[in-house]
């Protein structure tokens, strides 16, 4: 039986590989645009917390 | 300043107006060819003379990096990286210097993109995936299965076959495709 880290590991690998499947639709500008709008909103909420 | 994608065009407009080369690979380069996250790094590799060096960090001085000319000197002909964080926040930006063949490759095969009117100059997709097969770390392979899965009908295997046999990761490249050989 595996273990539960090994099942969440394939999990995430099998959403991987779909979330791959279906960034092929987009071009990489897309997908580099997606991944630094992410990164902002991750750093403005970090910004955020230390100012509270 | 407060915003990655602000910080890549300060950094990258500067190496171009200046003709330095360079390559940014790591999570803006996974960004671009694989399935996007997040990243709070710029990782850059850079082929400078000391001279260039000098100018480069006095720009980035003059940007608020916290940064000392000769540490990261030592840093890059050592063969190691030079982390620089800008002013107190998160962003940083992590920068090597050419140490080894693949290195080299990595920089002579890079691709120049146009992103909001900055030209970025950006790892191949072979080369984003070899790194990250390199690096081997769980987030690494995860990076590298996004970018077999998006890009796999149209790599150049023989290259990735012949840098990983270069960088003793053969074996590693080829349980890898084993392992993903189902994905259409």
């Amino acid at each position: 039986m595996k273990s539960i880290k090994e099942q969440v590991r394939e999990r995430r690998d099998r959403e991987q590989v779909l979330t791959a499947i279906r960034a092929r639709a987009l071009t990489g500008l897309d997908t580099l645009r997606i991944g630094l709008m992410l990164s902002n909103t991750a750093l403005k909420v970090a910004g955020d917390k230390k100012h509270e | 300043m407060n915003d990655i994608e602000e910080v890549l065009r300060l950094v990258c407009n500067f190496l171009n107006e200046q003709n330095m080369r360079y390559v940014i690979v790591g999570g803006i380069a996974v960004m671009f060819h694989g399935v996007p996250r997040t990243t709070v790094d710029i990782d850059i590799i850079l082929d400078m003379s000391d001279a260039e060096l000098k100018e480069f960090t006095g720009f980035l001085k003059r940007e608020k990096f916290n940064v000392d000319y000769d540490t990261m000197r030592e840093l890059i002909h050592d063969g190691s990286h030079s982390t620089v964080f800008l002013h107190e926040g998160l962003i940083r930006l992590d920068l090597q210097g050419v140490n080894s063949e693949f290195d080299q490759e990595t920089l002579d095969r890079a691709i120049e993109v146009n992103y909001s009117d900055c030209n970025l100059r950006i790892g191949s997709v072979e080369d984003t995936l070899i790194n990250k097969l390199y690096f081997q770390g769980e987030q690494d392979l995860r990076d590298a299965l996004g970018i077999y899965a998006r890009h796999k009908r149209e790599l150049d295997e023989v290259y990735i076959a012949e840098m990983c046999n270069v960088l003793g990761i053969l074996k590693s490249w080829v349980s890898f495709k084993e392992k993903y050989d189902d994905i259409e």
